[in-house]
């Protein structure tokens, strides 16, 4: 069996019927979260405060979550891991020095973007790339709150996927239609 | 080839080649980075947590919060005011 995580995905009906259907992406284009790509939350949790912010947002009467399992064997982009988040820098910095680019300092959907054009043949075997979106701004629980204000554990920190390529997904499905 | 050792492909390629190259891709793909970007994005303040490892990208933790507040402090269960009762309890709630 392959290595693998459920990932949930909120979006318009329009936009998400392709997907449910035949497995096309929604391909997101943002220079602020993880550049091209759909993205994915890990939990259903994420996925109904995204589908709710939207419906606000958008003035939507829905939104649809779909579901899939989202495949992780090797090679990922993990942006949790301390290494690879070096490797990244490190190529990154190299990359600007080189072209002699002085913009250095790019949201990171910018820098990933770059990258994978720059070096499109070299990374084309990552396909997802994962990461911990950080809402410390939010309040954290009350009860992890109360709990201990030095404790490690934390509500705050969302992980989130983002798939180049639909081979990296199987099993797609409607999860929920949500309404407020 | 595993993800370390794909970026490691990359970076050595990147030391031997020649800057034509380099500029030649960089303008294949109609590359231009500006500097007005808003570094947090649409979507209230949100961050990346990027270990404090990447202070180069302009939406990460490490620029958005102070440098000593990225230091957490280690779990102390001592210094808790409330007895481990209590803060067991404080689940029910």
């Amino acid at each position: 069996m392959l290595l693998n995580v459920l990932g949930f995905h909120s979006n318009s009906r329009t936009k998400l019927e392709n997907f449910l259907a035949k497995k096309e992406l929604v391909i997101h284009d943002d220079l602020f979260y993880l550049g091209k790509g759909m993205y994915f939350w890990d939990n259903q949790g994420n996925a109904r405060w995204w589908a709710k912010k939207k419906i606000k947002k958008e003035k939507l009467a829905e939104v649809l979550i779909a579901k899939a399992k989202i495949i992780l064997e090797p090679p990922i982009l993990d942006l949790t891991d301390n290494e690879v988040i070096g490797e990244v820098r490190n190529l990154w910095l190299d990359y600007c020095a080189n072209a002699g680019e002085k913009e250095v300092n790019q949201p990171l959907g910018v820098i990933l973007d770059t990258l994978f054009l720059v070096f499109k043949k070299e990374l084309s075997e990552i396909k997802v790339t994962k990461a911990h979106g950080d809402y410390s701004h939010w309040t954290r629980l009350k009860w992890l709150e109360d709990l201990n204000r030095n404790s490690y554990i934390d509500n705050r920190p969302k992980t989130m996927y983002s798939i180049k390529c639909n081979s990296k997904l199987s099993g797609q499905e409607l999860h929920e239609v949500y309404t407020n | 080839m595993d993800t370390l050792g794909i970026l490691n492909r990359a970076s050595s390629l990147l030391k031997s080649m020649d800057r034509e190259e380099l500029i030649r891709r960089k303008e294949m793909a109609k590359l231009e980075l500006s500097n007005n970007s808003n570094h947090f994005g649409q979507d209230g303040y949100f961050v990346f947590d990027l270990n404090g490892q990447f202070p180069e990208v302009t939406n990460a933790k490490a620029r958005w919060l102070p440098k000593d507040m990225l230091n957490r402090r280690s779990v102390n269960v001592k210094s808790n005011n409330k007895s481990r009762n209590h803060a067991a309890l404080s689940f029910c709630k």
